[in-house]
């Protein structure tokens, strides 16, 4: 058994990678993006040039527009500005179904601003793959649970842990494939092992629901109570009611939140007698995500119920689930989640690219190749394809309907097109075109930050500019490799 | 952050001199010793620095683990450009 073990984690590793990589690949380059959501949303409304904003007028602005133009929502919930997001950002539904939109701060109309999901689409993606509730969150799940069970197997594989922990040995083949495996997946351990099990912990419930449908049953309103006593939930009576003035509901909140401020407003039921107005708190002071709520009667005002998260167990999961979506982290702490995260996105390449070349010795199986050639569209187009987005979000007419689905509809097209590539050609041909691709499409993405006025853009630029240089370099290695052949 | 910075470069600069591949042409087995010792309290100082900047405790670990990754790369970097 002893003489077995290690050989035996390293074929779990090799194939619990392999099946669920590019999903991983996938979901890990789309978290990273959305460590820079907000910052995101900004690049893509090059109109917002409002640098500071007040949550409390904002947030009153935003209701204000919306008891006009959506009275018929069964509610509204609002994300309030931040410094990083100087918007109200504002979920609600209308004829046509759901509506995720940015409000003006000063107006809190939508029409001042394009439409687009921003940084959303890349913060949804990496949990929900653009799939309807629940299969994404599972396929999520599953894809983060192996993930973990593909880490943990491969520190159990790593034979020279400590010897190469700093060990890169370039032009070598398989050799150096490796060691940049093994350089990647060691120095960000933690991280790697921090974020997948934070991850997959968060969608814990999908994957094993039994405790709480044993406790609860068909009653999910009981539960949701449970979890957060600080929220009423009641039915809408049918009889109209106006809201109460929103800013001195809203002062009140803050009041009762000190530092941490207001960061999302609920509203059940608008024009309802039964309208609740519940507000949470942001949370710049601790790891864990919020724990104050405070609910208030709609029409009247009064305080319903405030809750502050004190159960150990919930606030171990608030902890947890902070410290994967990193709500808290300062600016330096959140370029490190960025780098960090890109460095679990290149674990997971190398990782599928060494399945290939350690099995391209002699005469290359059916099942190889195929997987060589969708490696080489799955890793050099899918960074094509999400640059597709942000290029989509400048170049789409602003006045355009339906321009933030067109926006994502760029995405899906350019990687199914540059999949579809993929699987046709020989992977060594592929392999530089793409390159050339996300080179290229990186360096569009910094061109269109133009005329570089606002820090973020100014950002944005230079990271595109950075990944651009990165790709155009393997690139180059790419085509050298193939004229030596 | 000044401070905190180069103290972990430096540190894991010590790490990566005293790992057997990089050092062992050059130092002993004892110096290698002095190495990682002498590395690993540069990152206790760095740690040290970065919790007593913070006002979060937990926040200035999760910057700790962070910092450590890119420093270490930095170092995995100069370690191959050297070996060139």
């Amino acid at each position: 058994m002893k003489r077995n073990f290690r050989p035996a984690m390293t074929w779990l590793h090799d194939w619990s990678g392999i099946l669920t990589g590019w999903l991983a690949f996938t979901i890990a380059l789309s978290g990273t993006l959305s460590v820079f959501r907000p910052e995101i949303t900004v690049w893509m409304h090059p109109e917002l040039t409002h640098e500071t904003v007040s949550p409390v007028p904002a947030s009153a602005a935003a209701i204000a527009w919306l008891t006009t133009h959506a009275p018929h929502s069964p509610a509204w919930y609002l994300s309030a500005p931040t410094p990083r997001a100087p918007f109200t950002l504002a979920f609600w539904s209308d004829k046509t179904g759901y509506v995720l939109r940015p409000l003006d701060p000063v107006t809190g109309s939508p029409d001042t601003l394009r439409d687009t999901h921003g940084g959303e689409f890349f913060y949804r993606f990496h949990f929900e793959l653009q799939l309807p509730y629940p299969w994404g969150r599972l396929i999520a799940a599953l894809a983060a649970m192996a993930l973990l069970l593909t880490l943990i197997t491969g520190i159990v594989a790593h034979r020279r842990f400590f010897a190469d922990f700093f060990t890169f040995r370039p032009g070598k083949g398989q050799r150096s494939w490796l060691d940049a495996h093994n350089l990647l997946g060691v120095i960000a351990l933690p991280f790697h092992l921090m974020i997948v099990f934070t991850g997959a912990m968060t969608l814990g419930s999908l994957l094993m629901p039994w405790g709480n449908d044993a406790v609860y049953r068909t009653d999910p309103a009981a539960a949701q109570h449970d979890l957060n006593p600080g929220a009423i939930e009641r039915p809408a009576s049918g009889k109209h009611a106006p809201l109460a003035p929103v800013i001195p509901i809203l002062q009140t909140a803050e009041q009762h939140f000190g530092k941490t401020g207001i960061e999302q407003i609920v509203v059940a039921n608008p024009g309802d007698r039964a309208a609740v107005i519940t507000v949470t708190a942001g949370n710049v002071d601790t790891i864990g995500i919020t724990s104050h709520t405070i609910s208030f009667d709609g029409p009247t005002g009064a305080i319903l119920a405030e809750h502050t998260e004190h159960r150990p167990a919930i606030t171990t999961w608030n902890v947890l689930y902070g410290l994967h979506v990193a709500r808290f982290a300062p600016s330096v702490t959140r370029w490190l989640y960025f780098i960090s995260g890109l460095m679990l996105t290149a674990l997971i390449g190398t990782g599928l690219r060494l399945w290939t070349i350690s099995r391209a010795r002699g005469t290359p199986r059916f099942s190889t190749r195929l997987v060589e050639r969708l490696n080489a569209g799955f890793l050099a187009g899918t960074p094509t394809a999400f640059a597709s987005y942000f290029i989509a979000g400048h170049l789409i007419p602003s006045d355009l309907a339906s321009r933030a689905t067109l926006e994502i509809r760029a995405v899906f097209i350019t990687w199914a097109a540059l999949l579809l590539i993929a699987a046709l050609r020989p992977a060594a041909k592929t392999w530089p075109a793409l390159l050339i691709l996300a080179a290229l499409s990186c360096a569009t993405v910094s061109l269109l930050s133009a005329p570089w006025h606002r820090p973020v853009d100014i950002a944005i630029a230079l990271v595109a500019l950075t990944l651009a240089a990165a790709f155009a370099t393997a690139a180059r290695q790419s085509l050298l490799k193939q004229r030596h052949a | 952050m000044l401070l905190a910075l180069p103290t972990g470069l430096i540190a894991t600069l010590l790490l990566a001199c005293s790992t057997y591949r990089e050092a062992a042409p050059r130092f002993s087995l004892p110096q290698r010793r002095a190495l990682r010792l002498t590395g690993f309290l540069c990152l206790a100082v760095q740690c040290a620095l970065l919790i007593a900047r913070s006002d979060n405790t937990g926040a200035a670990l999760v910057e700790w683990i962070g910092l450590f990754s890119l420093e270490a790369l930095l170092a995995a970097l100069l370690c191959t450009v050297r070996r060139r």
